[in-house]
């Protein structure tokens, strides 16, 4: 007896629950109209519940095949967000250059060749590269360093 | 003959664009930074053309459009150097060029490969410029009659047969066309300015932005997934010297075939939504091993397994300009950017704008000659350049890339609340990875939902509110037909998937 296909049911499950949302959320908040005058709703509720579909087309099969729920690599996962995050945050309050300094620095545990010190080596490099290509060379408005205080 | 004066007249206005001095140096920059970032495994066209995308907004339409086409069709020109030196394609169009390419280099004939390969592609390359050249004033020509309801079908055919056609479950493939439109609907309604799915975030208000959707998800989920995975093969230090690439007759004389084979199946290929590069070579090789007298010299440095697969990739790249410029329509995800990029300088793509703007559209199309054999120039004598570029190992690299991304993403509007819609989406991509749903589509659906709607409507509205319209038409009729029959497949599909493991 095949014990479900997981990955694909919380896949089919995902997507209904996000279908579902889309169409409800359409056609309560925002004017439906009718078909022949279609309002702002219409369309993305029709999405919606079309999304909602789809999700069990995909969710129903998936009960009658068996398969194990994926693995996902959590290090270099929860490395490469909160690099970008630390980077997003950091950008208007300390300037590129520690910004970069930032995601470079928690991006490398991800790759056990990227010791700390190579890790600020490459931290110097890129942003450097990233001052003259980006701040001298192309004029993009991110200042290398801000003092916050 | 009036026909093919007028014929003669756009070949030389595009020559004369695309020999321009601006237009030669940015057609120069991009095919450099193609064979750049398709040498570099882990960095692809799709990302490089993500990030050049908000330079190009200070840039003229034309030079922005040949630059960043010159960064596509140059990917697949480096890729093949990674996969025959590495064992490890620099984009996945070159997959299939490890197969046989690869043990061409441990047998010593690394060089022949590197250039063969760059002859098939410009092979493969120029048949497909040439296709481009005759068949596209004729499709024009066709469309030009196409009304609101037309456009809608044809988008919807366009995006639910990228859907089904590309790899993975065609049904999920729908699913992501459909959440992508949804994604696309979020920001102000253009006809009723009703803010949608924006719940209070201003961020939100001009709609979730195309570039910062591309990065995230293909960029930062693809560096999530290879950051710290263990890399492809060491390569041969010894160098390639220009005597070690001289072919043999043998290998001449059993490429012609294979190339002209690949880039047949190439040139059809490219031209379908959702089949591109990857598809085309897969198909190629299959066809190679299918017709040979010796299938069983495939997978041991065969020189035809890398002649057909390296033309018919190039000469997808080339068609799939096709649908893109005569109908609008994007067969992948770059010609779906580039689509953004046009509609960004304010040009609709579709079949008007062969006739708004025939200096873009045969400037361009002229810029594909230039670029090939700028291509040629750099892949035979640079190649040294490359094999050193190679050697930058991906632990070095990643970082970089997230720089990219989040400067490149940054730099569109100098807020950094597009670097966290980036984050969110390199989250959802790498969630899509694990779940074996595809971006591409969700992707396509973003560009196109909008456009989709407004058709829609327009169309509604000017048969007065009757649905009957539809079927009433008779090329939206077909269009429709056909995408039903898709559906109708992939719906099959999925039950049936019941039965068995896909």
């Amino acid at each position: 007896m095949p014990r479900g296909d997981r990955r694909d049911i919380l896949g089919g499950l995902i997507l209904v629950a996000i279908g579902l949302f889309a169409g409800i959320h359409a056609s309560s908040s925002y004017n439906v109209g009718t078909p022949s005058r279609m309002g702002p709703g219409m369309f993305p509720m029709v999405l919606g519940y079309l999304l909602a579909g789809l999700g069990l087309l995909v969710l129903a099969p998936a009960f009658l095949r068996s398969g194990a729920l994926p693995r996902p690599r959590w290090g270099p996962f929860a490395a490469v967000i909160l690099a970008t995050l630390a980077f997003a945050l950091s950008v208007n309050h300390l300037g590129m250059v520690p910004a970069i300094a930032l995601l470079t620095l928690i991006a490398a545990p991800a790759d056990a060749r990227l010791d700390f010190r190579r890790a600020l080596i490459l931290a110097a490099a890129l942003s450097l590269f990233a001052t003259a290509v980006f701040h001298f060379g192309l004029g993009v408005q991110l200042a290398p360093l801000k003092w916050p205080f | 003959m009036d026909l093919a004066q007028g014929f003669t007249d756009n070949l030389l206005l595009g020559l004369s664009v695309a020999v321009s001095w601006n237009n030669l140096v940015y057609c120069f920059v991009g095919v450099f930074l193609g064979t750049l970032v398709g040498v570099l495994p882990g960095l692809g066209a799709l990302t490089a053309i993500a990030l050049l995308l908000p330079i190009t907004y200070h840039l003229d339409p034309t030079s922005a459009i040949v630059m960043l086409a010159g960064v596509f069709y140059g990917s697949s020109y480096g890729g093949s150097t990674a996969a025959i030196l590495l064992n490890l394609p620099g984009t996945p169009n070159n997959a299939v060029s490890c197969l046989d390419g690869y043990p061409m280099s441990r047998q010593g004939r690394a060089g022949v490969a590197l250039l063969m390969t760059t002859v098939a592609s410009f092979v493969g390359g120029s048949v497909g410029i040439l296709l481009m050249m005759f068949f596209s004033p004729l499709i024009v020509a066709f469309a030009l009659d196409f009304g609101a309801t037309e456009y809608f079908a044809m988008m919807l055919l366009g995006l639910v047969a990228a859907a089904t056609i590309s790899s993975g479950s065609p049904i999920k493939g729908v699913a992501m066309v459909v959440l992508g439109v949804l994604l696309g609907l979020v920001g102000a309604d253009q006809q009723t300015g009703q803010m949608r799915f924006t719940f209070g975030v201003f961020g939100l208000y001009d709609g979730i932005n195309l570039i910062a959707v591309a990065l995230g998800l293909f960029g930062l989920s693809e560096v999530i997934a290879s950051a710290g995975a263990v890399r492809g093969g060491e390569i041969d230090r010894r160098a390639i010297t220009f005597r070690s690439m001289v072919p043999t007759r043998d290998d001449l004389s059993r490429s012609r075939l294979p190339l002209l084979r690949g880039s047949a199946v190439g040139s059809f290929f490219g031209t379908l939504p959702g089949a591109g590069g990857t598809i085309s070579s897969f198909m190629a090789y299959a066809l190679e091993k299918r017709v040979s007298r010796e299938p069983e010299r495939f997978g041991k440095g065969a020189i035809e397994g890398i002649m057909a697969p390296e033309a018919a990739n190039n000469a997808a790249d080339q068609t799939a300009f096709i649908p893109t410029l005569t109908l609008g329509i994007p067969g992948n995800i770059v010609t779906a950017l580039l689509i953004g990029a046009l509609m960004i300088h304010g040009i609709v793509p579709g079949p008007l704008l062969m006739t708004d703007r025939p200096d873009l559209f045969w400037g361009l199309v002229m810029s594909f000659w230039v670029g090939n054999i700028l291509l040629v120039l750099l892949n035979i004598p640079l190649i040294g350049l490359w094999i050193r570029v190679l050697a930058v190992p991906y632990h070095l690299l990643y970082p970089a890339i997230l720089m990219f991304v989040c400067i490149g993403v940054y730099s569109i509007n100098n807020n950094y609340f597009d670097v966290l819609v980036a984050i969110a989406f390199g989250v959802v991509g790498y969630g899509m990875r694990l779940l074996d749903f595809h971006p591409a589509p969700l992707l396509l659906g973003l560009v196109l939902g909008p456009l989709m709607e407004q058709n829609l409507r327009r169309g509604l509205t000017i048969a007065r509110g009757d649905f009957m319209v539809f079927l009433e038409r008779p090329i939206t009729a077909a269009f429709l037909a056909v995408t039903a029959l898709l559906l109708l497949w992939a719906v099959w599909s999925a039950l049936r998937s019941a039965r068995s493991p896909r």
